[in-house]
């Protein structure tokens, strides 16, 4: 039985952000300039505040029993039947991540400030990083899957906007418009499970239908739960950035540091693991659906560490690393091993963050490093390469140069085609109604995409 | 008589186009027309309002019979959409008499929600669209359109006249039939979408806004048609709602004419709700109903925040910069999240109707209702492609103001409506049900 504090407690952690950034936003709109040290400060309290309230949490859960805090307010919207649950979920699964969550976004929101001191996009750095920060706990928190969509969607509207933070320069902006695509094309999964959830079982809400933790109602029929199984698979693979579509997170190195950490080191790039082990009931009663996810994680792994041996950016190889790790994840989540997966993802989202967060100063460090000691400085990798042949050599050094061929795969064959058939069928059109209209037709736009674009699709 | 203040509001309007069109110059004419209509939209949205608090209670004592309910919406968004057009419409491309005959069409929309007599709604029906076609007769530049418009829309209009006129002669079938050609041809549904592009593309953004946003065939299509449809049309106008938002949202993908992009953005959202109010659950139909009002509200701001745009820099292309961030921080942000509430964001009411038409669409039409998604989530791909593709690096514009006080109010009420109701959708939804 959930006390009133602790349902307090589980909406502060949820709501506090979030009135953060009604302030922030409010300001901006308002045109009234906050200084540096109100924003820095309020943001940093307003997760320390959180990080707070998400230990205190932990602490009633485990007098509790640990069989999860339940919060929920009247429906949000109700009609003919059909609910939308407004509800948080306090439990074992949940719990760990809201307190890393705010940790984490807690010191990176000390540490932006410096990182960021006299950008002239300060505010709107907070302001997104107080949103994000709302929607991971939200999406963490949530005690039904409309919610947690609900806190998804915002995570990767917050990214992309973080991605495309530089906008003066235009890979920033082509990026955060990839990664947005992909998202959006993996968000598909999401709402589509959400809404065949409901069809299927009447209810979206989580249930404590699985100890230790709770998950989402298990459809009667074995092809609904194919089917919600595979969508939600489907949905987290954008965001865990895992084959085929892990192409945008390297691109998203373009944002701020300690955004990237954040983002990519951290939180964003463990929502989709996440989701999977929110998912625990379905794999369990369709053990296909954890092979396909252990096949999937196994091959990001292979291409992320492939690929991530060739990198000359130290943000773009700790990109890779992460990718590798998160599909180690998947395969473990596949696998059954579910809370190895919960310690891998909180020892993995520390590190990362750390090295993300030090990487322009580990630069500075290693060449004062070799300057000291007159020679360039050992290199850690390619013991494994050395003991392949040649050929195998070159074959997988190539591969790995144009990241497994993947982009150009979804390029060729996906994105350029669907972009020129658009188009061919707009021109189609302006030209029958030259004919119907007896004028010259328009000139033909270009069939390929502009340059940007086709920087968006590289 | 239906709704009475939608009569009020009319007049209102009327009066406003009426002092407006003798206004000596163009300033002139948009003080007196943002007058009008910022009486008429608070009117609409105070009645709206009221009916969020007080619900039923509310709406029996405004005399508004249960299945009516949805028309609060309805005629909350018609003066909203005359007001943000008013207030946001650049003058370089809008004469004084363009006020006036934004106005008319307002007050013609509003006329229109007011009744439900077949031969009056038809009468109306023509009219807006006469005078749609002289005003864009009179737009330098926009011939092309014209014929186009006339082209398609003449049609339309004869097949709407002559379904009314079957209709209150008991031909239900043939002037059902009828209605629904002259209601898919002004609504863009595929096939006869064509004008649409070219329209945006020409006319005066004013003008666009007030003639397809209001969506008028939504209604006549709910007072005559929904209740007398065969069952096999039903499947038809669904399926073709579902087709032209796909369509839509596939055609979005591919231009770089942003006025073009957003003709098929309408187009593409028009066809959601199109699918949606064929639906026999009342959940997805009330997703339809909110859908709407949200893209009235949200696609109007979208493209008059567009035109502000344009007018500060001329026509706009994908990837030639057109607004620098950090010196059009509010442009920027309002096209976004009009653009965003438009295709479904959370925190707006775009995401509350989504849900409920998707969630209701599912059972009746488990693969068209699935289809909806993918829709969605191209559209959004096309919003956030206009956004990056207009507000981007490029050559710098000193001295380029942000919204001046006059756009910044319009633009904030029409956010916070947006804002307000897609948080507390609660109320709302339950009174429309």
């Amino acid at each position: 039985m959930t006390s009133g504090y602790e349902a307090l407690l589980l909406v502060l952690t949820v709501g506090l952000p979030f009135l953060a950034v009604a302030t922030l936003a409010l300001g901006a709109w308002a045109k009234q300039r906050l200084p540096e040290a109100a924003i820095h400060r309020l943001a940093t309290s307003t997760f320390g505040l959180t990080f707070a309230t998400s230990l205190v949490l932990g602490v009633a859960l485990w007098f509790d029993g640990g069989a999860g805090l339940v919060w929920s307010a009247p429906h949000w919207f109700e009609i003919g039947g059909y609910h939308f649950p407004l509800s948080l979920v306090a439990d074992r699964l949940s719990v760990p991540f809201a307190v890393f969550s705010s940790g984490l976004l807690c010191i990176t929101a000390a540490f932006s400030s410096g990182y960021l001191h006299r950008e002239p996009g300060f505010l709107r750095y907070y302001l997104l990083l107080c949103l994000f920060g709302g929607a991971v706990l939200l999406a963490v928190l949530a005690g039904s899957l409309d919610f947690l969509l609900f806190g998804w969607e915002i995570v990767g509207l917050t990214s992309v906007l973080l991605i495309a933070f530089f906008y003066e320069r235009k890979p920033p902006v082509s990026h955060g418009l990839r990664a947005f695509i992909v998202y959006r094309i993996c968000d598909i999964g999401l709402l589509g499970a959400a809404v065949w959830l409901h069809h299927s079982t009447g209810s979206g809400t989580h249930a404590p239908v699985l100890l230790p933790w709770w998950g989402f109602e298990v459809p009667k029929r074995a092809l609904d739960v194919l089917v919600v199984g595979g969508l939600l698979i489907w949905a987290s693979l954008g965001k865990g950035a895992q084959v085929p579509f892990g192409g945008w997170l390297p691109r998203a190195m373009e944002g701020p540091t300690p955004s990237s950490a954040i983002f990519y080191g951290a939180l964003s790039v463990h929502l989709g693991p996440y989701l999977l082990l929110r998912a625990a009931p379905l794999l369990d009663a369709q053990p296909v659906l954890g092979v396909w996810i252990a096949l999937i994680g196994l091959a990001t792994a292979v291409h992320g560490t492939l690929v991530g041996r060739v990198q000359n950016d130290i943000k773009c190889a700790l990109a890779y690393a992460s990718m590798t790790q998160v599909g180690l994840i998947f395969v473990e989540i596949g696998l059954g091993l579910r809370m190895l997966a919960i310690v891998h993802i909180v020892g993995h989202a520390a590190l990362r963050c750390l090295q993300f967060l030090r990487a322009p100063s580990v630069l500075l460090d290693r060449a004062e490093e070799e300057r000291r000691a007159g020679r360039p400085a050992n290199r850690l990798l390619g013991r494994l390469e050395g003991r392949l042949p040649r050929s195998a050599q070159l074959w997988l050094y190539r591969g790995a140069l144009e990241r497994g061929f993947l982009d150009a795969l979804l390029r060729d064959y996906l994105l350029e085609p669907v972009l020129a058939l658009s188009r061919q069928l707009d021109q189609g059109q302006e030209a029958l109604h030259s004919l119907l209209l007896r004028r010259r037709p328009p000139p033909a736009q270009a069939s390929r995409a502009s340059k940007t674009e086709a920087e968006v699709v590289r | 008589m239906t709704n009475v203040w939608a009569l009020v509001v009319s007049v209102i309007l009327l009066v406003g186009g009426l002092l407006a069109g003798r206004a000596q110059s163009a300033p002139a004419a948009r003080t007196r027309a943002t007058w009008a209509s910022s009486l008429a939209a608070l009117i609409g949205t105070g009645v709206l309002v009221a009916c969020w608090f007080g619900g039923d209670a509310v709406g029996l004592a405004l005399g508004i019979r249960a299945e009516h309910h949805y028309l609060v919406l309805a005629s909350a968004a018609n003066p909203i959409i005359c007001f943000l057009a008013t207030a946001l419409v650049p003058l370089q491309s809008h004469r004084p008499q363009a006020f006036r005959g934004m106005l008319a069409l307002a007050a013609i929309g509003s006329a229109f929600l007011a009744t439900e007599h077949p031969l009056i709604l038809a009468a109306l029906w023509a009219g807006s669209a006469i005078w749609t076609l002289l005003e864009l007769g009179r737009t330098p530049g926009a011939g092309d359109a014209s014929r186009l418009f006339a082209f398609y829309q003449l049609p339309s209009l004869v097949a709407f006249v002559v379904g009314a006129i079957l209709l209150t002669r008991g031909s239900t079938a043939a002037g059902a039939i009828l209605l629904l050609i002259g209601i898919g041809i002004r609504e863009a549904a595929l096939p006869a979408h064509g004008w649409l592009p070219t329209f945006v593309e020409q006319a005066p953004m004013g003008l666009v806004v007030c003639f397809c946003l209001p969506q008028l065939g939504v209604y006549a299509h709910l007072e005559l048609v929904h209740r007398i449809l065969d069952p096999n049309l039903v499947q038809l106008v669904a399926r073709v709602g579902a087709l032209s938002a796909l369509y839509g949202a596939f055609l979005a993908l591919g231009p770089t004419s942003v006025r073009r992009i957003a003709a098929y953005l309408t187009m593409s959202q028009t066809g959601l709700v199109a699918f949606g109010l064929e639906n026999h659950s009342s959940i997805g139909w009330s997703g339809a109903v909110l859908a709407w009002f949200v893209q009235a509200i949200g696609i109007s701001s979208f493209l008059l925040a567009l035109g502000a745009l344009e007018a500060r820099r001329g026509p706009l292309r994908l990837w030639v910069s057109a607004g620098d961030p950090h010196q059009l921080p509010r442009l920027g942000v309002a096209t976004l999240l009009a653009g965003l509430a438009t295709v479904g964001a959370p925190l707006t009411l775009g995401f509350v109707a989504e849900d409920l038409l998707v969630q209701g669409s599912v059972n009746e039409h488990p693969v068209l209702g699935l289809l909806l998604v993918v829709v969605t989530a191209l559209n959004a791909i096309t919003v956030m492609r206009v956004y990056f593709g207009l507000f981007t690096a490029g050559p710098h514009h000193p001295g380029e103001p942000d919204l001046v006080p006059r756009e910044f109010w319009a633009l904030s009420f029409a956010l916070i409506v947006l804002l307000m109701f897609g948080l507390v959708p609660g109320p709302l939804v339950a009174f429309i049900r």
